[in-house]
């Protein structure tokens, strides 16, 4: 299985080729310890914002740069 | 105080709160409670995890989001930090998934130090929001042509600065924000950002200002619960004497009084 490199909020990762946004964040969830929970952030790709109901549409290429936003006080 | 219509909808309050930087979550908590406020500002944040809460620029954590989804209060999420209309158009789309709401507070920044607003990337951002759906809270200066442009836009309210966001300045161009209302009688004028003092509420709201935005002035008091309540007051005062209606000023003294000259001399 070949693998690509992304980067997510600016740490490069070395993921299959194939995977989906979708399956990146559940990955990533996973991996800091957090529920398996789609809501709770929000996503981009390249500064373009991808919908949560798209994200296991969206495949994941070589270069991609993910962002995930989540909910912070602010003025 | 009766309710006012904003973006279709009616609120309790004139006073709009933000919620950053506070001791803890309890003192934001009592402070939103203290204020009155029926809209807070929020924001996003780039991150995985939400995690722990408090302190300035603090994460939501899951539960303390859920009380204010939960609270009734209408969420105002920005796009602090965005330099680009392009920046601030994709957070905003992302605030509103987030967030479960439309509005937006629309800040795109043109220079570091002193947070002000770029015009024409505001503008520009503003104009591709409002055709998506959004209601559009442009944070902008108090510069009447770029007001007219962000309504020509799609805009149907405005929130100039007083000052600089954080500063505390107070209102540092009454003239130009005088102006401002003068200009645009009918549509709803919020001031947001560098309010420092419940007087520069008072004289904000006694312009005619429709409301008041701030944070700083609140979260960095003391008792950010007792300031909370005294803006409260405050916006509350200011409103009042505007529709009351306040006296012309005199260069000269006026006798309240009406005796008959002195009193002993005929």
């Amino acid at each position: 299985m070949s693998t690509i490199h992304i980067s997510v909020n600016g740490t490069t990762h070395d993921i299959a080729s194939g995977t989906t946004l979708a399956q990146l964040i559940t990955h990533l969830q996973s991996t800091a310890g957090q529920p398996d929970d789609p809501a709770a952030i929000a996503t981009a790709i390249n500064e373009v914002f991808i919908p949560r109901p798209k994200r296991g549409d969206t495949v994941l290429s070589d270069g991609d740069q993910v962002f995930t936003f989540s909910p912070i006080t602010g003025g | 105080m009766k309710p006012f219509a904003i973006a279709d909808t009616l609120l309790e309050s004139r006073f709009f709160l933000g919620t950053a930087g506070y001791p803890s979550p309890k003192v934001l908590q009592d402070a939103i409670t203290a204020s009155g406020a029926a809209v807070i500002t929020v924001g996003l944040k780039r991150q995985l995890t939400p995690s722990a809460s408090g302190g300035a620029g603090a994460a939501l954590d899951n539960s303390f989001f859920q009380m204010l989804k939960d609270s009734g209060l209408h969420l105002l999420p920005n796009t602090a930090g965005c330099k680009t209309g392009r920046e601030a158009i994709t957070l905003a789309q992302m605030a509103r998934e987030i967030f479960g709401t439309h509005w937006i507070k629309l800040e795109v920044i043109g220079d570091d130090y002193t947070l002000q607003p770029d015009p024409i990337e505001l503008i520009r951002a503003a104009e591709e929001l409002t055709k998506d759906g959004f209601e559009v809270f442009p944070y902008c200066t108090d510069d009447l042509v770029t007001c007219r442009r962000l309504l020509d836009v799609g805009c149907r309210l405005l929130m100039p600065w007083g000052a600089p966001i954080g500063s505390g300045q107070g209102l540092t161009n009454p003239h130009g924000l005088r102006i401002l209302r003068a200009r645009l009688p009918d549509v709803p004028l919020i001031v947001d950002a560098g309010i420092g003092s419940p007087m520069d509420a008072v004289q904000a709201m006694q312009m005619g200002y429709d409301a008041v935005l701030l944070n700083s002035a609140v979260s960095q008091a003391h008792d950010p619960v007792k300031m909370a309540e005294a803006f409260n007051l405050a916006v509350r005062a200011g409103r009042m004497g505007y529709e009351a209606g306040i006296m012309a000023r005199q260069d000269m003294a006026v006798p309240s009084t009406q005796v008959t000259g002195r009193p002993f001399l005929l």
